[in-house]
C-alpha cells in the first residue's frame, strides 16, 4: 500500500521533471529539473532494494556530475532566445515518434508478455541482506577486469577533460630562466649617440 | 491502519527528538563561538542579555524573525526561496543515521555511510541555487567558488571514509562504532591518523568555515552567496551552516573517536571509575571537542587564497588519502593488533 | 503491489521523453547532453528493475559500469562544450558548420 503510493508519487515526479527538462527554455532550469529527476529515480531504485546504486546515483550524479553541468551553464551565460527559435517546428514530429515508441514498448511489456515474471511481486530481501556487499562480491571477482577497465576509462576522462580545457595563464609571471641566460648585452643595452648640446 | 498511524506518530516524535535539540545546539553554538572567539581575542564577548549573555541567541533569533524578507526584483523568486530550504533540509536529513548510543538511531540502515555522503554532497545545491537566483555578481562568484571547493574536497572526504569502511568492514554507522570497542587506543583515529586529519580538514572546507570560507569572503565578495538574503531566509542559511558543522563533528566522533564508547574502556582503575557515565555524554563530549576545534581554527588561522585551497585539496589531501588507503589495506591484511584482528 | 511492468513503463516513458528532448532541442548542445543523461537513466531503470525482480545482482553491476562511463562521457562532453564556446561564443549546433577550428 505505502510502497505503491511511494512508487506512483515518485514515478510521477520523475516523469514530470523529465518533461520539464526537455521543454525548459533556460538551461539552468533544465539542469535543476534534471537533478529532481535523478533524486526521484534514486527513490525508485531504493524501492527496488538497490540502495547502493541509488545512493551512488545521488553521490556521483547529483553531487558531482550535475554540479559540473550547473557550473558550465552558469559560467557560459548562453544566449537563450536564439537557441529556442525552432522549438515548435520539430514538436509534432517528436510527439508522434515518442508516442509510437512508448506505445510499442508499453504493449510489449504487458504483464502477460513477461511470462511468470509479470506476476511476480517485488521482492523484499531480509534485513541482514547487504546490497553493497552482494555487489562488491560480484564486482571484485567475476567483473574485476571490467572494473579495472572502468577505472582506466575514468582516468582517460580526467586526462582528456583537463587537457582539453587547460590553458596557460595569460598574465603568467613565471621566471623564464633559459630566456634570461640567453640574453646578450645587445638585447638589453642600447647605446644612443646623442648630439651634444650647443 | 491504526498500527501504521502509531508507527508514523512514533517516527515523527523521534524526528522531533533529534531536530529540536539540534536547533537548540545550533543556537547555543553561535553563542559559544562568539564567547570563545572573544576570549581568544582577550575580550569578554556578549554578556548583556540574560545571565552572562545566555539569552543572546534568543535575542538574535527574535531580531532575525521580525526582519523583512527582501526578494530582489530581478531575482528568480521560486529558486530564491527554495535555496535556504534545500540547504537546511540536507543538513538536517543526514541526522537520521547518526547513532547517539547503542540502538539510539532513527534509521539503522546498512548503507548509512553512503547515505551521509550522498546527502552532504547535496548541500552544495543550496549554495548554487542561492548564488544563481540572486542575480548578483557577488552571489554568483561566491556560489561558484563554493561549488568548486565543495566538489573538490568531497573527493578527499570520500576517500577518507573509504579507509574507515575498509577498517570496519561495514557501512553501517552503528557497526563502525561497535568495531572500535576497547578504549582510547582501539579507536580508528590511531591507525587511520592521516585519514582522520584529512577528513577533518575537508570537513572544515565542506562546511565553508574559516580558514576555507572563500564562499563568504566578506573582505572581497561582501558575503558571497547569501549577500541578497535577509531576515529569516538568511537565518536558515545560518542554521544550515551550523547544523552542518555539528553533523561533521558528530561524524568525526562516530567514525574516528568511537562514538558513544568510553575512552577508558578496559583500563583497570579509570574504566570502572567512569563506567557510570552514559554513552551519550561521551558522544556529546567528543562532538563538543570538534566544535571547539572549529572555533579555534577560526580564531587562529587567516583565510586561504582560493588557488591555495584548490592546491591543498587536489595535490596534498587526495594523494595522502590514496597512500593511506593502501597502507590500511596492508594493516588489515597483516591483521595488525589491536585494531584489525 | 508494484509489478515489474510498472517500472518498465516508467523506463519506457523516460526513454521516449529523452528522445523527444533530443529532437526538439537539437540546436542546444547542453540540453542534448542532458537528454543523453536521461536516456541512460531510463536504461538503468530497466536494468535495476529486472535485476531486482530476478533477484540477480549482475544487472546492477551493469548499471554501475554505465554510471562510470556516463560520468566520463559527461566530463569530456562538457570540456568540449567549453572550448567550443571559447572559440565560437555559441553552443548552437547550427553554428558548427566549418571543419576548420
Amino acid at each position: 500500500m505505502i510502497e505503491k503510493l511511494i512508487f506512483y508519487v515518485f514515478a510521477a515526479l520523475l516523469i514530470g521533471s523529465a518533461t520539464m527538462v526537455i521543454v525548459s527554455r533556460q538551461s539552468v532550469r533544465a539542469a535543476f529539473f534534471l537533478i529532481v529527476a535523478f533524486c526521484a529515480s534514486a527513490v525508485l531504485w531504493m524501492l527496488l532494494s538497490a540502495e547502493f546504486l541509488a545512493l551512488l546515483l545521488i553521490f556521483v550524479y547529483v553531487g558531482a556530475v550535475m554540479t559540473l553541468f550547473m557550473f558550465v551553464v552558469m559560467m557560459l551565460n548562453l544566449d537563450q532566445e536564439s537557441l529556442q527559435e525552432k522549438f515548435v517546428r520539430y514538436l509534432p514530429f517528436a510527439v508522434l515518434l515518442v508516442a509510437l515508441m512508448v506505445g510499442v514498448l508499453v504493449y510489449a511489456m504487458k504483464p502477460g508478455h513477461l511470462g511468470e515474471l509479470g506476476l511476480a511481486i517485488s521482492p523484499h530481501p531480509s534485513a541482514d541482506y547487504s546490497n553493497t556487499k552482494a555487489l562488491g562480491l560480484l564486482l571484485y571477482t567475476h567483473y574485476v577486469y571490467a572494473f579495472e577497465l572502468a577505472a582506466v576509462i575514468l582516468l582517460i576522462a580526467i586526462v582528456a577533460a583537463i587537457g582539453l580545457t587547460h590553458r596557460e595563464k595569460s598574465r603568467n609571471k613565471r621566471q623564464r630562466i633559459d630566456a634570461q641566460l640567453a640574453a646578450t648585452k645587445a638585447d638589453r643595452l642600447q647605446i644612443l649617440q646623442l648630439e651634444a648640446e650647443k | 491502519m491504526i498500527d501504521l498511524l502509531i508507527a508514523l506518530v512514533w517516527i515523527v516524535l523521534k524526528i522531533l527528538l533529534i531536530a529540536l535539540p539540534l536547533l537548540g545546539a545550533v543556537a547555543y553554538m553561535t553563542l559559544a563561538e562568539r564567547k570563545i572567539l572573544a576570549y581568544a581575542h582577550v575580550r569578554i564577548g556578549p554578556n548583556r542579555v540574560g545571565f552572562a549573555g545566555l539569552l543572546q541567541p534568543l535575542a538574535d533569533g527574535l531580531k532575525l524573525f521580525f526582519k523583512e524578507i527582501i526578494i530582489p526584483s530581478k531575482a528568480n523568486p521560486v529558486v530564491f526561496v527554495l535555496a535556504p530550504i534545500v540547504s537546511f533540509a540536507t543538513a538536517a536529513a543526514a541526522w537520521a543515521v547518526i547513532p547517539f548510543d547503542e540502538g539510539w538511531v532513527l534509521a539503522n540502515v546498512n548503507a548509512g555511510l553512503l547515505y551521509v555522503l550522498a546527502l552532504t554532497s547535496l548541500g552544495v545545491y543550496g549554495i548554487l541555487m542561492a548564488g544563481w537566483s540572486s542575480n548578483s555578481k557577488y552571489a554568483l562568484f561566491g556560489a561558484m567558488r563554493s561549488a568548486a571547493q565543495v566538489v573538490s574536497y568531497e573527493i578527499a572526504m570520500g576517500f577518507a571514509l573509504v579507509g574507515v569502511l575498509m577498517a570496519a568492514d561495514s557501512t553501517n554507522l552503528q557497526d563502525i562504532v561497535l568495531r572500535q570497542q576497547g578504549g582510547l587506543w582501539h579507536w580508528y583515529w590511531l591507525p587511520l591518523l592521516p585519514l582522520f586529519v584529512v577528513y577533518w580538514i575537508s570537513g572544515v572546507a565542506e562546511t565553508n568555515r574559516a580558514p576555507f570560507d572563500m564562499a563568504e569572503g566578506e573582505a572581497e565578495i561582501v558575503a558571497g552567496f547569501h549577500v541578497e538574503y535577509s531576515g529569516m531566509s538568511f537565518a536558515i542559511f545560518f542554521l544550515a551552516e551550523y547544523a552542518n558543522m555539528i553533523l561533521i563533528s558528530a561524524l568525526a566522533s562516530v567514525l574516528f573517536l568511537g562514538g558513544w564508547l568510553s575512552p577508558f574502556e578496559g583500563i583497570p582503575v579509570l574504566g570502572s571509575l567512569f563506567s557510570f557515565v552514559p554513552g551519550i555524554i561521551w558522544f556529546f563530549a567528543k562532538m563538543a571537542f570538534f566544535l571547539f576545534l572549529y572555533v579555534w581554527l577560526r580564531a587562529t588561522l587567516p583565510r586561504y587564497r582560493y588557488d591555495q585551497i584548490m592546491y591543498l585539496g587536489w595535490k596534498v589531501l587526495i594523494p595522502v588519502t590514496i597512500v593511506w588507503i593502501v597502507v590500511t589495506g596492508l594493516l588489515i591484511e597483516w591483521r595488525v593488533a589491536p585494531w584489525f584482528i | 503491489m508494484v509489478t515489474l511492468t510498472d517500472y518498465l513503463i516508467v523506463g519506457a516513458i523516460l526513454f521516449g521523453l529523452s528522445l523527444a528532448g533530443m529532437i526538439i532541442n537539437r540546436k542546444n548542445l547542453i540540453i542534448v547532453l542532458m537528454s543523453v543523461e536521461l536516456m541512460l537513466l531510463a536504461v538503468n531503470m530497466n536494468f535495476i528493475a529486472f535485476s531486482s525482480f530476478l533477484q540477480d545482482p549482475r544487472g546492477q553491476i551493469f548499471v554501475f559500469f554505465i554510471l562510470a562511463v556516463a560520468a566520463a562521457e559527461t566530463a569530456i562532453g562538457l570540456a568540449i562544450l567549453i572550448i567550443l564556446f571559447r572559440h565560437r561564443q555559441s553552443i548552437n549546433v547550427t553554428d558548427l558548420d566549418t571543419l576548420k577550428g
